[in-house]
């Protein structure tokens, strides 16, 4: 099962890279702010 | 056995929906009593169960009521002012009669009259339970900071203003940001009563630049002009408005700095949240 | 090994209680009706959880996911993908039947005795939870959009039950400002929660099957999981018992992971000849294993 065990390690390296980009362009601070505070109709309070 | 099992797990269900659904909306079963009580005084454990019931007898005629809260934010506030709420009901709702039905302008006579009582009732009650309808439930905590102008400001502000209406939010609050809009028109309309319209962005209160930039293009995109002010995290506004657990939230401050009635929760473009908002200005301005 | 797996299998219970307990690790929250703002919700928790949550340790990935793609700056979320993506080969499903909340949720209320319903005939409903993702999570906040770009979080705004159990009841009962706010959305979200409580009496957890959209990218990431499922050709006397245990409709004798397997371990109990097992790793498929 080469073939998977290639995919599996290609995406693990494509996820890292993923995040490491995310959280350069600032969408970290995004959901951290999104996240501590409460947005009521957000949430279907309303 | 197994029948008794079954029976058991009915049961267990229904409670867990009927507990589930004890949060949601209550019925108006008090109406029917205080109409029928004829607002006894005795009835009243506080003066919250006194509000919650004037709010119950708004919300049963919600439509017809809305029609009056919409026409009172057209008029000028000054002469449909009164000592009692439900004097300013009775008369905002005379200036647009012919709006109604004879049936439905009974209804309207006879709410406000309601209220009229509970007012008076509400006078009457201890003043550590509660004062007057809408009356002081703090202090806005005083705080130089500044605009997103760059000008100072401090709380002084307060006493230059009729009253304030302070509008609590963040960037990334959709609902917030769509309200922005509303507010500015707010804004533009006490003005003419005296009264301002501020924000508090929550995101900016520790001075973030990129915030405040975000901030301000939101404002432009929404066409608001009205004040945005921020002040230091660390300091007892900043405190109080850290400590604002929902989003959007808006106070009525008065003169003196005091805190006018509840919080008005989620956003004003609604009619409930621009009636209450109505009533926490219109006891400011009594005050 | 045997004993290990059968470890994972017969507590999972346990785990699960204690999955749930540590995505909301800050009780006092509760009592004081206020939210955590530490920086632990920098970071997802692998499971559904509300992030309005007053205990929750960390943010909801599919809330955090629509935050960000709902926000005018992005029109995608790399971070969260890439968190999910990470945890889908990591775990896969592994995160449905162990580490989410709701999914506890559900399967207590399915203790609840009453006749139970099978959901083989319901199959086609599985498509639903992939269009959700799809169009309430990844599409609408992008392309229902105000002037500025914002677009609402439309799965956790109209849908979450999740977010009214952990959320809006806990904040409204000790918070009278919150309280006096429930209106008509609240209305409509309750009414879906009663739904999937009720349906969750009778069928096995039927918004993991259907609805869940965080279990649809999981699903999706089965495949590719290091989390997987073996079953010894040896052993095996294809008997059925397994197929007949699985609550998720699966065969895990002809397919080891499945996109509904939610890595419960049923099987592994019913299995008279312990011929199927947990296997976690990159697997190279032994000749005594059934090829996937």
């Amino acid at each position: 099962m080469q073939k998977k065990t290639a995919i599996q390690l290609a995406l693990l390296g494509l996820s890292v890279a993923m995040i490491g980009f995310g959280v350069w362009r600032g969408e970290a601070d995004t959901v951290f702010a999104k996240a501590i505070r409460l947005c009521m109709e957000c949430v279907g309070i309303g | 056995m197994k029948k008794m099992n079954r029976i058991i797990g009915m049961i267990l269900c229904l409670v867990l929906a009927l507990s589930l659904t004890a949060c949601g909306q209550s019925a108006p079963d008090s109406i029917k009593d205080a109409q029928s009580a004829n607002a006894n005084p005795s009835k009243y454990t506080s003066a919250q169960s006194v509000l919650d019931e004037e709010n119950q007898i708004l919300n049963a005629s919600k439509d017809l009521w809305d029609k009056v809260f919409l026409s009172m934010s057209k008029e000028n506030m000054a002469d449909i002012l009164a000592d009692n709420y439900g004097d300013v009901l009775k008369i905002a709702a005379e200036k647009i009669k012919d709006q109604f039905t004879d049936e439905e302008f009974q209804k309207l006579m006879d709410d406000a009259q309601q209220i009229r009582q509970l007012e008076e009732i509400l006078a009457t009650m201890p003043s550590e339970e509660a004062p007057a309808s809408a009356a002081s439930t703090g202090v806005f905590p005083s705080f130089t900071g500044k605009d997103f102008d760059g000008n100072d400001v401090d709380s002084s502000l307060f006493e230059k203003n009729a009253f304030t209406v302070v509008n609590f939010w963040f960037n990334e609050c959709s609902p917030c940001v769509g309200e922005l809009g509303d507010l500015n028109e707010l804004n533009e309309k006490v003005k003419e009563q005296g009264g301002e319209v501020i924000g508090v962005n929550i995101g900016t209160l520790d001075g973030n630049e990129k915030t405040i930039e975000a901030a301000k293009k939101l404002l432009e995109a929404k066409g608001a002009s009205y004040r945005n002010i921020y002040f230091d995290a660390s300091s007892e506004a900043g405190t109080f408005a850290l400590n604002i657990l929902a989003f959007p939230t808006t106070y009525v401050v008065d003169r003196n700095g005091n805190l006018v009635g509840e919080p008005i929760m989620g956003g004003i473009n609604n009619a409930n949240q621009m009636a209450q908002l109505q009533k926490n200005i219109d006891a400011a301005l009594a005050q | 090994m045997d004993k290990k797996t059968s470890f994972l299998a017969r507590f999972r219970g346990w785990i699960q209680a204690a999955a749930t307990v540590l995505t909301n690790i800050h009780l006092p929250n509760f009592l004081k009706g206020s939210l955590y703002q530490g920086k632990g919700k920098y970071a997802c928790v692998p499971g559904l959880n509300c992030y309005s949550c007053p205990g929750a340790a960390g943010a909801c990935p599919i809330g955090s996911f629509q935050a960000v793609v709902g926000s005018s700056k992005f029109r995608f979320s790399y971070y969260i993908t890439g968190i999910l993506i990470l945890l889908g080969v990591l775990l896969g499903r592994f995160i449905c039947g162990f580490l989410c909340p709701f999914g506890w949720f559900q399967e207590l209320l399915h203790k609840i005795p009453s006749k139970k319903l099978s959901t083989k005939k319901l199959r086609p409903l599985r498509w639903l939870k992939y269009a959700i993702l799809l169009i309430m999570v990844v599409l609408l906040p992008v392309l229902v959009t105000n002037e500025l770009g914002m677009g609402d979080p439309f799965f956790c705004k109209y849908l979450c039950p999740q977010g009214v159990v952990e959320g809006a009841i806990p904040l409204s009962m000790v918070n009278p400002g919150i309280r006096a706010a429930l209106g008509k959305l609240f209305s409509w979200k309750m009414g879906i929660l009663i739904t999937v409580v009720v349906l969750s009496v009778f069928f096995f957890r039927p918004f993991c099957k259907w609805l869940c959209p965080l279990g649809a990218f999981y699903a999706l990431m089965n495949r590719v999981s290091l989390f997987t499922m073996g079953v010894d050709r040896n052993k095996c006397i294809s008997c059925g018992a397994c197929a007949r245990k699985c609550l998720m409709d699966v065969d895990i004798t002809k397919d080891v992971n499945h996109p509904e397997c939610i890595r419960c371990g049923m099987c592994i109990q019913a299995c008279p000849t312990k011929a199927i097992d947990y296997k976690y790793g990159f697997i190279k498929v032994k000749e005594n294993e059934i090829k996937e």
